[in-house]
């Protein structure tokens, strides 16, 4: 496992590397800059200000002292928001990303596995036949659809639920149901089809020869084993949750980091845009490592794969 | 596994089984309304009317209209026209540049195989929905530029499948027996490889289309995707959420047809996959 892990870590460079030279040259072949305004500034004063920034040297230079700062873990100071720097701004907004994502993670768990299991379960009964069409509909309602219709239900219509914040406990319900109930669907479908295969095998049917209670054979050998592959997808789905969080954060008014990385991109504030990127690149890489040494945890044989 | 004949025909008759395309026909019509309908229609997309103003919907104006007085019935289709235009291009994009890439990787192995599935792996590390917002809010905003964006993240999936099908394939004996009859290397992928994992291809594009529809109308959403005057579901759907409690006409309808569509292509996929048996 320690091998893996440095060997990960190790490929993870080039990557790294790879992200922030495409990202760097992406951002500066872009028409506009960050001292590009509405209102436009007096020449000299804008010249006085790329002067403070290193804006005006030339394009190699920026580049390597950009990476430079990067390997002393310096993402540099915000261009839009004077005075802050970029770990700053990331440190309190991924946070409020963070919790939303977990909640929504949870909420896609508790109802996407139960679905799964007890479709799979029945299946091709009513139960089965009924919750299988439903979960197909979730994915047909994405997250800006959703959303919308449930701040209708439940702030709208009924008044029980602030529409905009992110002050109390109950501002995290709405968000994370919207943002959970997407990803429910495709558990849900992974869940039963992984956990139909599981019933087929022939260990399940000699624990029931064996004569081990019904629950504690789809318990412990069925659901364990058809988690597997829930599991391959559960990694993506966690990291996609807590960075796919833009369009979430912008119905409901969530200050998270995702807010911040479309406004920063739209400013051309370029440290904000570079230090999101990397950040949730390395954030998607550790996710990647962990799930893999859970699934080889959990599943030895996986390991020569 | 052995099973009661009773218990196998079951299986076979189960609902994932069943071979159904009303998920095509359904994804059909829906694009030929959106295609056919503007041309045969009094109104057109530009078309304001500002005393008509956000009008519930009437037999005027069937799903009502926009705050500009813009027939919302002629708008929700014009925008299928995009969604489902982009949909289809960037998986065919996808598809162009994700099948000859796998099935040369997976077809030769050895060290051009993991030179080639390295990067797809270098590249599957990025923040995909990070890079296209990046790519769509910094090149500007054209059609183009969004489907080439989406596609050029969506072949990575597409090269990984056909590159697992395809080197299972290759093990076969007929693929050694037919490089023993002198065939080349390219016949042999013509002729046997590509049918051989064309079942798969097959469902993955049809599920690729949904998901491009998605990100797209997801961007649409953000304002990143489509500009006016010209418009996608999304752009409709993000209209019509910020007046939502006043005209909640303005979000059904797109609503409602984005929905159905993903919904027919998704349950097409599935029975597609159920059908040539395809575990991905």
């Amino acid at each position: 496992m320690l091998s893996i892990s440095l060997r990960r870590i190790v490929q993870a460079i080039p990557t790294l590397c790879f992200i922030a030279t495409a990202t760097f040259l992406l951002l500066r072949l872009a028409p506009g800059g960050p001292f590009d305004q509405e209102k436009a500034l007096a020449p000299e004063v804008k010249a006085q200000v790329e002067a403070f920034y290193g804006l005006d040297q030339p394009l190699w230079q920026q580049y390597l002292h950009y990476l430079g700062n990067l390997l002393q873990g310096e993402l540099g100071p915000s261009y839009k928001y004077a005075g802050w720097q970029v770990e700053r701004i990331i440190g309190q907004s991924f946070p409020v990303s963070l919790e939303l994502g977990c909640w929504a993670f949870l909420v896609a768990l508790a109802i996407g596995l139960p679905i799964g299991i007890a479709a799979a379960l029945k299946n091709g009964r009513i139960l089965d036949q009924l919750l299988m069409p439903t979960s197909a509909l979730g994915i047909c309602l994405p997250p800006f659809v959703l959303g919308p219709v449930l701040l209708l239900i439940f702030s709208s219509a009924c008044g029980w639920l602030n529409p905009l914040g992110w002050h109390s406990a109950s501002d995290r319900i709405l968000p994370a149901l919207t943002m959970g109930t997407f990803y429910a669907a495709f558990i849900a479908r992974l869940m039963r089809a992984s956990l139909l295969e599981v019933l087929q095998q022939n260990y399940i049917t000699s624990a029931r020869a064996k004569g081990l209670n019904p629950a504690r054979v789809i318990g412990l050998h069925a659901v364990r084993n058809a988690l597997h592959p829930v599991l391959a997808y559960l990694g993506p789905t966690l990291a996609g949750l807590i960075t796919g969080s833009f369009v979430i954060e912008s119905i409901f008014f969530v200050p998270g980091l995702g807010q911040f990385f479309v406004q920063a991109a739209f400013n051309r504030d370029y440290t904000l845009v570079m230090g999101t990127v990397l950040f949730y690149a390395v954030l998607i890489l550790c996710f990647n490592l962990l799930v893999d040494l859970i699934q080889i945890w959990l599943n030895p044989r996986s390991r020569d794969a | 596994m052995h099973k009661p004949a009773k218990e196998l025909l079951k299986d076979h008759m189960s609902p994932t089984r069943k071979k159904s395309y009303w998920g095509l026909y359904c994804f059909l019509l829906i694009a030929a309304l959106c295609w056919l309908v503007p041309f045969f229609s009094s109104h057109n997309i530009q078309e304001t009317n500002l005393a008509k103003g956000a009008q519930a919907p009437s037999l005027e104006h069937w799903f009502g209209t926009d705050d500009l007085g813009r027939d919302l019935f002629i708008r929700t289709l014009a925008g299928g026209q995009v969604s489902i235009g982009v949909g289809l291009a960037a998986t065919l994009v996808a598809l162009m540049i994700g099948l000859p890439y796998g099935l040369i990787a997976g077809y030769y192995a050895g060290r051009i195989d993991s030179l080639m599935m390295r990067l797809v792996d270098v590249l599957y590390a990025l923040p995909f929905t990070i890079i296209v917002i990046l790519l769509t809010t910094l090149l500007g905003r054209s059609i183009a530029l969004l489907f080439i964006a989406i596609g050029a993240v969506e072949w990575l999936t597409m090269a990984r499948i056909v590159r697992a099908q395809t080197s299972a394939i290759r093990q076969n004996t007929y693929i050694s027996a037919a490089r023993t009859a002198g065939l080349s290397h390219r016949q042999i992928i013509r002729q046997h490889i590509f049918p051989n994992c064309i079942g798969t291809v097959i469902v993955y594009s049809v599920l690729t289309i949904p998901a491009v529809i998605l990100l797209e109308s997801t961007l649409s959403f953000l304002g990143l995707g489509i500009q006016p005057p010209a418009s996608s579901w999304g752009a409709l759907i993000s209209e019509g959420a910020k007046k939502l409690d006043v005209y909640p006409w303005q979000i059904l309808f797109p609503t409602a047809l984005f929905s159905l569509t993903l919904f027919a292509l998704n349950q097409l996929g599935e029975n597609l996959r159920a059908h040539y048996d395809v575990n991905t």
